[in-house]
């Protein structure tokens, strides 16, 4: 089944052509869920958000972008939804600041780089993130990440550049080979 | 600088490739966008969707426009519009000038009077018998 049959499959409620999107798409979503949360559960019920939110909302697509970008574009607004309604709700205590030696030290006891840039991801703003995730993990250009996060180039711009110097310093000396 | 951005854009790649490798959807996802997909499917057959409602709804408002209509045009009706009607130019007498100003005629009789007379006429009929008032006026 094509994409282009997925999506008339979807615009008519046939049950096969949600399966095949979820077989296709569900687990790439999922990561970038997990990548832009941080948590499996969350990024669990974030995925299953947007692939419902892609079934119930088919025929509004245009069908101008290829279905991941569609998928994914629908999977970013629930986040910043969630992301929002969270910091609504979260208790003080749940949400310490996470100081740079803290991260840093959850760094060292894993003992790897990557491990240690994950959790420093973790530390970022969502925003930063977001593009973070978009330009690095979805390879998307500057110009894509702007129409889909809707700001401009240079936000888009100014941002990574935000994330990238902070995730510098995040980032255990030891581990962080990223500095000349 | 950007070969520094690149490096470290290269190593966020790979560490959340790392992450994420593992990852797979459960399978109660699947099942809820399948279940999802089929409550659509019904909820697109007749009447459910929103196009057929809509449909129906233009339709119900139509009928009763309709009988809106009918009603206030029934002869007993107080809505009933004025009588609309054109007098045959030739009577009795003279020559009526067709008039669509309520149930009134001007009347041109041969010996070179005109009056005003009413008629009668019965809605929707659109002429009018003036013959007795007429032979009186002329």
């Amino acid at each position: 089944m094509s994409d282009s049959e997925i999506l008339a499959g979807l615009k008519r409620g046939d049950a096969d052509a949600a399966a095949q999107l979820v077989d296709r798409y569900g687990d790439r979503l999922l990561r970038s869920a997990f990548a832009l949360c941080g948590n499996e559960a969350d990024a669990q019920d974030l995925a299953q958000e947007a692939l419902l939110q892609a079934v119930k909302s088919a025929r509004r697509c245009r069908g101008t972008s290829s279905i991941y970008t569609w998928l994914h574009g629908i999977l970013l607004n629930i986040t910043r939804r969630f992301f929002r309604k969270r910091k609504r709700l979260s208790y003080v205590a749940e949400v310490p600041e996470q100081s740079t030696a803290a991260v840093a030290g959850k760094g060292l006891d894993d003992g790897s780089s990557s491990t240690a840039l994950v959790r420093a991801l973790d530390a970022l703003t969502y925003p930063h993130r977001e593009v973070i995730v978009l330009r690095y993990f979805e390879e998307m250009s500057v110009k894509a990440i702007s129409h889909q996060v809707r700001v401009t180039q240079g936000t888009v711009k100014s941002r990574i550049h935000y994330a990238l110097r902070q995730l510098r310093m995040l980032v255990p000396e030891e581990l962080n080979d990223f500095t000349p | 600088m950007n070969d520094e951005h690149d490096k470290l854009g290269a190593e966020i790649k790979r560490a959340l490739e790392t992450q994420t490798s593992q990852l797979s959807l459960v399978p109660g996802v699947r099942r809820q966008v399948i279940a999802a997909a089929e409550r659509k499917h019904r909820g697109n057959r007749w009447p459910w969707c929103f196009e057929h409602r809509l449909a129906l709804a233009g339709v119900a408002c139509a009928l009763i426009a309709i009988g809106v209509v009918l009603q206030a045009s029934r002869p007993d009706s107080p809505h009933r519009p004025e009588p609309y009607m054109q007098i045959r130019s030739e009577v009795h007498g003279g020559r009526a000038s067709s008039y669509w100003k309520r149930n009134t005629v001007q009347v041109h009789a041969r010996n070179g009077h005109e009056s005003f007379i009413k008629i009668e006429a019965t809605w929707p009929k659109r002429t009018g018998v003036i013959a007795p008032n007429m032979r009186r006026e002329g």
